[in-house]
């Protein structure tokens, strides 16, 4: 086992883009934890997604031995977590195994929206914060004004924060240093019995579930009957090991260490992130402070373009599942589109990885609808329900109240941009809180909006607004009620229960208008002229009509055309297939997303 | 050198009823290649009594000099590449000639005793109306022309009109605009005698361009030259595209294939279904019958009922496009291709 003196647990936080994963990929390097010719970049994103889209996922530890000036050597152990916000909960179960972290701020961007979200969350872990200032080689850096932010905005001494630039190198070593000299030693009694906070736990179709762990008090070691707190499960530990990065079995686990655990466990849901680890026969009185469980807040269905699909979607939704149970689905039924599943997923982001792994991992052609929020949803004279199908609405009549999400949302921009964002605000009624100064050039606003009103690119409005310099992360608060209705889209006459969606009342006849308009421009013409209602009720408030098709043929086909002529043809074959049958309507698959673009200021 | 070297290969292939000279700007080659071109043809192949021999050509490349040449060369037709009478669109189109030019050179032509000339046309150009279309279309009335083919203008990728739409020099002609315009062709050419005999062609009687026919019957064909196209039963095959290339392949005695296809029975029916229904008369189902051994409505069934149901074929002695399906005539044609 190592000394506790000598082990030292941290995570890096940072809002993203500030180079989290690259002073990580550093911190590996110089202490030869990944030798040069195994190097690349975001070494600890294994998923191929992560890489391409520059993104944590999962989160993952490495253990890095470092022989610090004052002659010790230290086993320092990184945890990497997720940067988005979708995955706020991992952050927080990783930061929980932890006694510090290092907050990470680009010297020209200055403060964002996540980097206050993370170091609170840091903060509130009652973590020590180790202020760092990346890219500090950048011409446009600025680091005495970005210290002066972190002080406004997260209360905490950036005085002696480290200047770093993890591309080139310059003051990593420093880094190594702080981590000895700012961030305490784990405490805990290696006798007592054993107390170990799960912090991740994946699937391994080899080896069955790799549970995550830190252990806080005793020790964890081969042939132990192991307890998992919240689910009850025991099981004998086959294997103890540390990441470096990749597994490597040691005899044991002890105080302040972090590493994994395998026990002939075979289902993650067994091994719930947060959950505490104790003796079987010697169990701890009380688990460690989990956290609360990740809930899923937003909602769509996934169908197959081929109905045939239905089973093969349902099987690698129960294969995704075993490694992230964050997400949740069960079957539905479309009339508009079969067979498929109601899923709910942690954030907008969430839902893109899920499908983009479904269609990549495994094959699948899929159709997503828009997302929408779970309503709570009161009928007269009955208990509330929570509703997370638009089309499952009860009529009008019958309804007596209806609440809706909230969120708190943090935005951080420069000052010029005020105007335009809080507008923004407004048309998605959010209630403005407060706002601050951090900076001469950064500003602080603070509102609360429907989650649903912040799902309708809220995110790239802002964006584009603020011409790429604001950012945000938000919160959620809880449900409100609020006064909505459910909008009803008919193709050719019949009503189409996937494209429903709750709407306020104020804002339905103008967002009713601009989605028919939406779906006049993505819906290819067809062979006759299809017309697009919006409804509330029986009441229709807006039309627009899909001319029938007039021209579709290849002008010229000779002797030396017939196999590129034939090419096309298959082409055009290929693209009908992609879309969805309606009735006798073809429909692109986008044209399920359009509920979502709003914003015509973009 | 190409037919030349393919005597022995083709040594069966029995009587050729068409030799057709086209594909970029055959007229610009001097007569006297031509001729050897010709000859080199009449030396491997045996010419059927009734052989349609056509050339196609650029009005600026033609004087009258030339098309007597031509014609003692022996080609009893001749293709040109007129477009538009409209000097604007012949611009926009990227055309070296004048509204003008191709006049002269088609009274030059009916005067070196051509009597079977074929006028090229486009219509749904950038900028032009349906008004301007007329317009053209009342030329082609004058000049009384044997053959015409309208062409619907599509615009491919990687073309300098492509590109200029894309920088909004011009807008591409919508597809309103394009049914109305071709609506309008249907109209005024069959009012004016002539047969529409294919989704693109028209010809007064007796003129359907024997050539073409083969193509869309898919009959077979040999093709010569680089990026030339052969079918032969259920093979096709292309030569080396670029003529250095194929030049340099051919003299050296190394392979000037490039392709070669061999289709599928899959693929052969669909070709033969979208390849007949081009044509107006559509596909006999007699023949197809003795040629396939199948009958066509049991094989594609379902298909033919939903595109009855549909309004875009009918199927009686012969499958073939309703007006509507000359119109949308792709609906049709990628329900006979396979998944």
């Amino acid at each position: 086992m190592t000394d506790p003196q000598n082990i030292r647990n941290f995570s890096i936080i940072a809002h993203i883009d500030h180079g989290k994963s690259t002073l990580a990929d550093r911190l590996l390097e110089i202490t030869h934890t990944i030798s040069k010719r195994e190097m690349k970049e975001q070494v600890l994103d294994r998923m191929d997604l992560e890489r391409e889209r520059g993104i944590t996922i999962k989160a993952q530890a490495v253990r890095i031995l470092y022989k610090a000036k004052d002659g010790n050597e230290y086993a320092l152990n990184l945890i990497d977590t997720p940067g988005h916000v979708d995955f706020t909960y991992e952050v927080s179960r990783s930061l929980a195994a932890c006694e510090g972290a290092l907050l990470v701020v680009d010297a020209s961007q200055g403060v964002e929206a996540q980097t206050i979200a993370n170091a609170c969350l840091a903060l509130e872990n009652d973590l020590e914060v180790v202020p760092v200032i990346n890219k500090i080689d950048l011409p446009n850096a600025e680091p005495e004004r970005v210290k002066h932010e972190m002080e406004e905005s997260l209360g905490i001494d950036a005085s002696n924060a480290l200047l770093v630039s993890a591309k080139t190198g310059k003051g990593v070593d420093e880094v190594l240093e702080g981590i000895i000299c700012k961030i305490p030693s784990p405490e805990g009694n290696s006798e007592a019995p054993l107390k170990a906070l799960i912090f991740d736990s994946i699937y391994d179709s080899y080896r069955g579930v790799i549970i995550f762990v830190r252990v806080f008090d005793g020790k964890i070691a081969p042939g132990m009957k192991i307890k998992m707190m919240a689910t009850g499960r025991v099981a004998e530990v086959e294997d103890v090991g540390v990441f470096r990065p990749n597994m490597v079995s040691v005899s044991e686990l002890s105080v302040g260490e972090v590493g994994y655990v395998i026990a002939g466990i075979k289902d993650v849901k067994e091994t719930k992130a947060g959950d505490t680890i104790t003796e079987d026969k010697r169990s701890v009185l009380k688990p460690l402070a989990g956290y609360k469980e990740a809930k899923p807040v937003v909602f769509c269905g996934l169908y197959p373009i081929d109905g045939g699909e239905y089973g093969a979607l349902r099987d690698a939704l129960d294969k995704l599942k075993l490694n992230d149970p964050s997400f949740v689905y069960e079957p539905e039924t479309s009339k508009a589109l079969g067979f498929g599943f109601r899923c709910g997923f942690l954030g907008l982001l969430h839902i893109e990885i899920i499908k983009e792994r479904l269609e990549r991992e495994y094959g699948l052609n899929l159709l997503a609808t828009a997302p929408n929020v779970a309503y709570k949803v009161t009928n007269v004279g009955k208990e509330p329900q929570f509703i997370s199908n638009p089309a499952d609405f009860p009529p009008l009549g019958e309804i007596e109240s209806i609440e809706e999400p909230y969120v708190s949302v943090l935005v951080i921009l420069p000052p010029e941009f005020v105007g335009g964002i809080m507008e923004l605000c407004q048309s998605r009624r959010g209630e403005f809180k407060d706002m601050q100064y951090l900076s001469a050039s950064r500003i602080q606003l603070h509102y609360h909006l429907p989650l649903s009103e912040m799902m309708l690119d809220f995110y790239d409005s802002l964006k584009s607004r603020t011409k790429g310099y604001g950012s945000m992360d938000y919160d959620h608060i809880g449900y409100k009620e609020s006064n909505l209705v459910k909008l009803d889209i008919l193709l050719a006459g019949e009503s189409v229960d996937a494209l429903s969606f709750i709407v306020h009342k104020d804002h339905a006849s103008f967002r009713g208008k601009e989605f028919v308009e939406r779906l006049r421009e993505i819906i290819p013409r067809q062979m006759f002229d299809v017309p697009i209602q919006a409804a509330i009720g029986s009441r229709i408030i807006s039309r627009e009509t899909v001319k029938a098709k007039r021209k579709d043929v290849l002008a010229k086909c000779y002797g030396g055309d017939v196999t590129r002529k034939r090419k096309l043809l298959e082409k055009q074959k290929a693209g009908k297939k992609r879309m969805k049958n309606i009735g006798k309507v073809e429909v692109p698959k986008e044209a399920f997303l359009t509920v979502l673009k709003v914003d015509k200021n973009k | 050198m190409e037919i030349a070297s393919s005597i022995e290969k083709y040594r069966d292939f029995g009587k050729v009823v068409s030799i057709y000279i086209g594909g970029g700007t055959p007229s610009a080659l001097p007569t006297s290649l031509m001729d050897k071109v010709i000859s080199t043809c009449f030396s491997v192949f045996s010419p059927s009594s009734e052989i349609e021999m056509t050339i196609e050509a650029n009005p600026e490349n033609l004087t009258f000099k030339k098309l007597k040449k031509l014609k003692a060369l022996g080609f009893n037709r001749l293709s040109i590449g007129a477009q538009s009478f409209n000097d604007e669109l012949l611009k926009v189109l990227g055309r070296g000639h004048s509204a003008d030019e191709t006049l002269k050179c088609y009274l030059f032509a009916r005067e070196a005793g051509f009597q079977n000339i074929n006028l090229d046309l486009i219509f749904g150009i950038p900028n032009q109306t349906v008004g301007c279309w007329i317009e053209t279309l009342e030329i082609i009335a004058k000049l009384n022309p044997d053959h015409v083919s309208a062409y619907s203008l599509e615009v491919h990728e990687d073309t300098l009109l492509h590109k200029q739409i894309c920088d909004g020099l011009f807008s591409a002609t919508k597809e309103d605009a394009q049914a109305d315009m071709y609506f309008e062709c249907l109209k005024y050419l069959s009012k004016e005698g002539f047969c529409h005999y294919e989704i693109s062609n028209f010809a007064k009687e007796g003129k359907e361009c024997k050539h073409n026919l083969l193509y869309w019957k898919n009959g077979n064909y040999l093709g010569f030259g680089a990026g030339a196209h052969s079918h032969i039963e259920n093979l096709r095959f292309e030569n080396v595209n670029n003529p250095n290339d194929y030049i340099e392949a051919l003299r050296c005695g190394k392979k000037f294939l490039e392709i070669c296809e061999k289709l599928s029975s899959d693929k052969v029916l669909s070709e033969t279904i979208f390849l007949g229904l081009r044509l107006v008369d559509g596909i006999n189902l007699d023949e197809f019958k003795r040629k396939f051994d199948r009958s066509l409505i049991d094989i594609y069934e379902r298909q033919i009922e939903d595109l009855k149901e549909k309004g875009l074929v009918v199927c009686q002695e012969n499958l073939k496009l309703t007006e509507k399906g000359l119109f949308l005539a792709n609906e049709v044609f990628i329900q006979f291709i396979p998944d």
